[in-house]
Formats: structure tokens, sequence, C-alpha cells
């Protein structure tokens, strides 16, 4: 009996460790058939908004195209969790970041970071003020569009009359330039006024609200001057909703909304950010410099903006303009 | 028999290892909380210290004007060249700081009569006929006071993006150029008393999809006698 117990009890053991071994051996064959495809890091702001949404898709769809697998992140404009998501990119041995940055100053550490693990990170849209870390710079060039917007808003008020100022968040770099680059052009003429400037947070309903009480403050507007789309939406609906009719509403970012309040004969033009084309770029030159070790381009290439009126408003979709 | 069994916990042991390599029990992330700022996010480092009024008028005389007179192309010549294909007359006579399919910018000089003189706005402009037998291009001298665009700053090649801290920097060189435009070269001369004479003018001018050539001067003057 006590022999046969041994002999049980030894070839239950020995079972046991075979269907380990054999567990270990089928989850070492699965991790290294997914390691095949090489992972490119997406980071960007939050979906929410439509452009971050189409750089996200932009780079996605040519990863896959040239067979990278991808995962798509937001820093949601936190410059602590934008770390951390290159801190996960770099245990990931993600052979690519390409980034949409949370500020450019915490993003010098989080790139160098990566570049010390053997990371190249691809910056798109908003660029870092030190040069020779990041691979690539694809800069949207937010002040020469900010200056296309602000020059069509002066030549649509006539050069004169009362205008409004809706800011972006005041934490987001493209924000204040934007706004500089508004000034640069519309402050060259002394009978543009501004009578109110105020931030809406890039936020549409924020911009309906702080529209609603500037109205009610000043009778006499005749144009507003926004940040961004969703706040030339916002303003848009205030000032229907006060039964105000031909203001002037300039918008940025180009998005498929403010096209067709564009093409109603509502807002009156909007900046293009070539977004989607930028992201693809982006993976296009993360892809070069993966499997040959260059870019066969400079550094910083600034993309500029495009004026959208309603000459042009149908040929944009999705932050891409058509030819 | 007593043997084997003190080999089962090596045998168990080594089992545990080989299944345990295969699996991730959990992720080691770094925290590196960096010396950033305390909210983490900030605006664009504005440390001033770019002086664009400096730059452009060091660069002026002894770089800017030397270059636009050496590789100006004669205005009427180029017109033919862009009525017949324009991406041929770019690759030969413009400059374009990268191959992507961004707008052409171009140095011309050339001798024309005005035929118009709109003050009206700020941005002072002069219609003129440049080639009498091409009927379907507009051209114009801006005059200022308010001079807008890039055209001069886009048309020099030893000016480039990647020698500029940020886009401001590099946006800050062509609102410079154009202040000082307005007040070394477009202030000087009286424009409605010009009308209907001829001007000869070096300038830049870039290219968009319009039938519209808005050139920016860095030279006019009156031209001697009629044609």
């Amino acid at each position: 009996m006590k022999k046969n117990m041994r002999k049980l009890s030894i070839l239950v053991i020995l079972t046991f460790c075979m269907s380990m071994v054999f567990t270990g051996l089928i989850a070492n064959a699965k991790t290294s058939k997914t390691s095949a495809k090489k992972l490119i890091f997406i980071i960007t702001p939050s979906h929410d908004n439509p452009f971050f949404k189409a750089e996200a898709q932009g780079a996605e769809q040519m990863a896959k195209k040239l067979g990278y697998v991808t995962k798509s992140v937001s820093h949601d404009d936190d410059a602590t969790k934008q770390d951390q998501l290159f801190d996960t990119a770099i245990a990931s041995k993600a052979a690519a970041i390409i980034c949409d940055n949370a500020g450019a100053d915490a993003t010098t550490a989080a790139v160098k970071k990566a570049k010390a693990a053997g990371i190249p990170t691809f910056l798109i849209d908003r660029e870092i003020n030190t040069a020779g870390i990041a691979i690539t710079q694809i800069v949207s060039n937010n002040f020469q569009g900010a200056q296309l917007g602000g020059q069509e808003f002066v030549k649509l008020m006539g050069e004169k009359g009362n205008y409004v100022e809706l800011v972006g968040k005041e934490s987001d770099t493209n924000a204040g330039i934007r706004s500089k680059g508004y000034h640069s052009m519309i402050d060259q003429y002394p009978a543009m006024k501004m009578v109110a400037q105020q931030s809406a947070d890039w936020d549409q309903t924020e911009a309906f609200t702080k529209m609603e009480s500037i109205l009610q403050a000043n009778k006499n507007i005749k144009g507003v001057i926004c940040g961004n789309d969703t706040m030339a939406m916002g303003a848009m609906a205030a000032l229907k909703a006060a039964g105000k009719k031909n203001v002037i509403v300039v918008g940025f970012d180009g998005s498929n909304d403010v096209r067709d309040s564009i093409k109603a004969g509502d807002i009156k033009a909007t900046v293009l950010q070539p977004a989607f084309g930028i992201a693809q770029l982006a993976v296009q030159e993360a892809n070069k410099f993966i499997k040959t070790k260059k870019t066969g381009v400079k550094e910083k290439q600034l993309k500029n903006c495009f004026l959208i009126t309603k000459s042009n408003a149908n040929k944009l979709e999705t932050f891409a303009l058509s030819k | 028999m007593k043997k084997t069994f003190k080999l089962i916990p090596i045998i168990l042991i080594a089992c545990f290892c080989l299944v345990l390599s295969s699996c991730k029990l959990f992720t080691v992330v770094k925290i590196d909380k960096g010396n950033g700022n305390d909210n983490g996010t900030s605006l664009f480092s504005q440390d001033n210290s770019f002086d664009a009024d400096k730059y452009v008028s060091s660069i002026w005389s002894s770089k800017v004007i030397p270059t636009m007179e050496k590789k100006s192309v004669d205005f009427t010549e180029l017109l033919k060249a862009l009525n017949t294909n324009v991406d041929e007359a770019g690759k030969k006579y413009g400059f374009r700081s990268s191959d992507d399919g961004s707008p052409w910018s171009f140095i011309v000089k050339g001798k024309a009569k005005i035929t118009k003189v709109d003050q009206e706005s700020l941005n002072g402009m002069l219609e003129v006929n440049v080639d009498p037998k091409d009927k379907t291009t507009k051209v114009i001298v801006q005059v200022g006071p308010v001079i807008n665009g890039t055209s001069i700053r886009d048309s020099l090649d030893f000016i480039d993006f990647n020698n500029f801290t940020n886009q401001m920097d590099f946006a800050s060189v062509s609102s410079a150029m154009n202040k000082y435009i307005n007040k070394n070269v477009t202030d000087k001369l009286d424009y409605k008393k010009l009308n209907g004479k001829y001007i000869e003018f070096i300038g830049a001018f870039t290219l968009d999809t319009s039938k519209e050539i808005t050139i920016t001067p860095v030279m006019i003057k009156e031209a001697g006698g009629d044609k």
C-alpha cells in the first residue's frame, strides 16, 4: 500500500509539473508571436476633441499600413500623466513614440528619458524649445495660422469696429500663441477695438455662457475671434440665441462642425491645421528612422495652416484639405 | 526511492521557474518626478532673448539686399514661366524650405506702370501692369503703412526655421522685416502722384492658388521716363 501511494503521489507531482511546463511554454510562445510586430505609441491630448482624435487616427492608420501595432493614449494635458505614459512606452519597448505634447519644458525631460532607453520620439503639432532630443518635430504653425485668421477677421470687419476675443485654455501653449498671432495682425489697425477678452478654456458650453454675459454688457459687438473652433461654435450659438445677426465670427482648427457652419453662412472663417497629414508624416518618418536610422529631413519642419472660408470649405474633411 | 523523492522538490522548483519566466506578474514603472513646474504644464519659455528688430537691421544691408539683388528674376520672364508650368518655374526660379508641396517664393525685379492706387485700407496697394499681354494675372505691390505676409523671409534660403528656438521667434523675423520695410522703403514715396507712372522695384512674393500676386518690395522708386 505504501509503495503504491508513493508511486501515485510521484505521478501526480510529475503530471502537475508537466502541465506547468506546458503552460509556461505556450505562454512564452504567445508573447514571442505578438512581439514580432513593432509597437508605435501614440500620445495626444484627449480624443474628446476631434482634432486630437484625427491625429491619433491618422497616425494609427499609417502605422498599421506600414506593419506596426499601435497603442493610442491621452495625457489629458497633464505633464505628469504624460511622463507616466512615456514610462509605459519605455516599459512596453515601443519602437517609436509619436507625441502631441503637454508642455514644452516638461516634455523635454520625457523625450530625453525615452532617448536614453533607445526609443526615438517624433513630436507633432507642438514643439519643444530644445533641438537634438526628439528625432523630428513636425510643428503646426499656429502663429502663422493665427495671422491668417486675424488678417481675414480684420478684412471682414472692414478694419474697424468693436470685437471680442475668446482665448483658449491658459495652460496650453497654443492658447497664447494664437492670441499673440491674432493681435500681431489686429493691433496694427487702430480702429479695431477689443471690448472683451476672456478665456473659455477651449470649451463650447463655456464659450456660450461667457458670450452670453459679454453680450449683456456690450450692446455693440461687430465681431468675435476665437482661439479654436469649439469656442466659435459656442459663441455663434449665444449670438443666435440673443438674436444678434451679421456678427463676424472666426475660429481656428478646421473642424467639420465649423466647416458646416461656414457653408450655412454663420461662422465666417476658420484656420485649418493639417492634423491628419502631420500625424501620418510623423509615422512615415518614424518608420524610415526605425529601418535606416535616418529620416532624410531636418529635425524641425514647420507646417503651415490654411485659411478656410466659404470658397474652399467644401474641400475640407476631418482636418484635411483635398485638392 | 528515497533518492527520487529528494529530486522532486528540485523538479518542482525548476518547473515553477519556467512558468514564471513567461508570466508578467507586475510591470515596474518608474516614477521620475523631474524638475518641471508644479502644475506640470508651462507656456512657451518667452525668455525674450531674441530681438527680431536687431536681427533684421543687422542682416538687411549685408545679406538681405545683396542676396535679393543677385537672385532676382526679371518679372516678365517669370510670369511667362508661371503661365507655362508652375512647378517647373518654381524649381528653376523659386525657393521653398521643404519639398512637400508648400508654396514657392520668388524674388523678382521689374519695371511696371501703376494702374491703380488704393490707400483706403491701411494695407496700401498699387496695382501694376507688368506684362500688358498677360490679362489674367493681377499684380499688386504692397506699400503700407501696414505690410503683411512672410514672402521676404520665405524667399531667403539663409533664414531657416531650424535656426530659431520656436515658431514665434521665426514669425517675429517677418514682422520685423515688414516694419523695417515700411519705415525705410515704402514710406518714402507719394503714391497718389505716381498713379499712371512707371516704377522700378525689387521684391518677393509667395505663390498661392489665386491668380493674384502680391509683391513685398525691398526697393521701390520712380522709373526714369515713360515707355
